[in-house]
């Protein structure tokens, strides 16, 4: 597949140029703020929604072998108009918003897609990380310094007390094992 | 334990080419083992970008608040003057704004002016070595006096070629002078391996092409700077003004 021009704002994200993510807000921000404020909402909400949408599309493509597909303004405003629903059926406003529906319906599958899974990719991370917060100090520090991978495994062994590299190992399988189950417990997706 | 085990050195790359083809073929059967690797790899991306994603909220908040100040507001407009009124006033309006743009180069100083604020050269801390040519380049870079300046560091220079941020300020010179291009030539060859120097030097580049007037250089070469670079917030606001 072909790398669509946006895929430079992707990139931007991932790596925090702060030239082009200048112009991700530049570009698109108008538009999101047009849009929030003609249904029911404010500067505050639309700088808010803006910023969530892109930290969606970050969890979903950061460090992720995925290439943009369609142009980044258009999934973008998907996004920003579905955390915008939500936000506003949240609050019980939902009556308020003007024609969601029929915006629903002008949008191109693709991006709908897009939006969605990129959504529901920043809550399975915000879930991972709220029950990551529930392990031991101790699986959260070797989870971390494992994949830092900025130490050798005896030198990790050693920092964090284990006998062995083979001791650290089961200790991470075993702190892995209890973050899935926390996770299974307390993340519900669909 | 033996499936997360199994998972984890798949995800890992530690797997033999036969093991893995074999793992390969068993996720394409069983539904259940696919979607634990789907979860542990979230959670390895997890781990990976946890730090990574709160820098990122912070950068995002920081420049957003600099696009989200006001909002548009709907609302109806009430006309304070008849038409007879309206029409004094658009002409009164334009003659203003044709006076402040006529007198405005006078009292604006240019893009380049706003953010060309050079650090001071100290170069007589540096050696007591030709100490005298030290104390009079650092005076005439210090108070504009950029050709003198440019002949002393190039003499400073014959002696101690290594000194790769007094070459940032001899670029600075030559680009002070009005020869830009001469001094993105002298800033190229500031090596990487002190990446203050090379940010100081990146930076400068971009100033080249601003003194040149050079929008769209500056703006390629403010694209290049790397994310790390200890210019970013110069370089942001930088590009807000082009």
């Amino acid at each position: 597949m072909e790398t669509h021009p946006d895929q430079q704002y992707i990139s931007a994200l991932c790596q925090g140029n702060p030239v082009l993510i200048n112009e991700i807000y530049s570009r698109f921000s108008k538009n999101v703020l047009h849009w929030i404020v003609q249904n029911n909402g404010d500067s505050e909400d639309a700088q808010d929604i803006f910023q969530d949408a892109l930290m969606a599309i970050y969890d979903r493509y950061c460090g992720r072998d995925f290439k943009l597909s369609g142009s980044f303004g258009a999934l973008l405003m998907s996004i920003c108009k579905r955390k915008w629903y939500d936000r506003l059926a949240q609050k019980k406003r939902d009556e308020q918003i003007r024609k969601p529906e029929a915006d629903r319906y002008e949008e191109e599958l693709p991006e709908v897609e897009a939006a969605e899974e990129a959504i529901l990719q920043q809550k399975r991370q915000a879930c991972l990380g709220r029950v990551f917060s529930q392990l031991s100090e101790q699986c959260q520090q070797l989870l971390a310094m494992v994949t830092e991978g900025l130490a050798t495994v005896e030198q990790m062994a050693e920092q964090l007390g284990f006998s062995n590299a083979n001791a650290l190992y089961q200790s991470k399988h075993r702190c892995i094992a209890r973050w899935k189950q926390l996770f299974e417990e307390q993340c519900k997706m669909e | 334990m033996e499936r997360i085990e199994r998972i984890d050195r798949y995800l890992n790359g530690q797997m033999e080419k036969p093991e893995k083809t074999a793992f390969e073929e068993e996720l394409s059967q069983n539904p259940a083992l696919a979607k634990d690797l789907a979860l542990q790899r979230d959670m390895l991306h997890f781990l990976k970008n946890k730090q990574r994603r709160a820098q990122l909220e912070t950068q995002l908040s920081e420049t957003g608040a600099t696009f989200f100040k006001e909002a548009p507001r709907s609302g109806r407009v009430v006309p304070l003057f008849g038409k007879k009124g309206r029409l004094a006033a658009l002409l009164t309006l334009a003659a203003t704004i044709a006076l402040i743009l006529w007198l405005r180069p006078l009292f604006v100083p240019s893009l380049y002016n706003q953010h060309a604020q050079h650090p001071t050269l100290a170069l007589t801390e540096k050696s007591s070595q030709g100490s005298d040519i030290n104390a009079q380049a650092e005076k005439a870079f210090n108070t504009g006096e950029y050709a003198k300046a440019e002949d002393l560091l190039a003499s400073y220079l014959q002696q101690f070629p290594n000194d790769h941020l007094t070459r940032v300020y001899w670029a600075i010179c030559s680009m002070e002078l009005g020869h830009s291009a001469e001094a993105r030539k002298r800033l190229a060859l500031v090596p990487a391996d002190d990446p203050a120097i090379k940010d100081f030097a990146d930076w400068c580049v971009v100033l080249t092409y601003l003194k040149e007037g050079d929008k769209a250089g500056c703006k390629a070469a403010l694209e290049r700077l790397p994310a790390s670079s200890a210019y970013r917030s110069k370089a942001l606001e930088l590009s807000l003004d082009l």
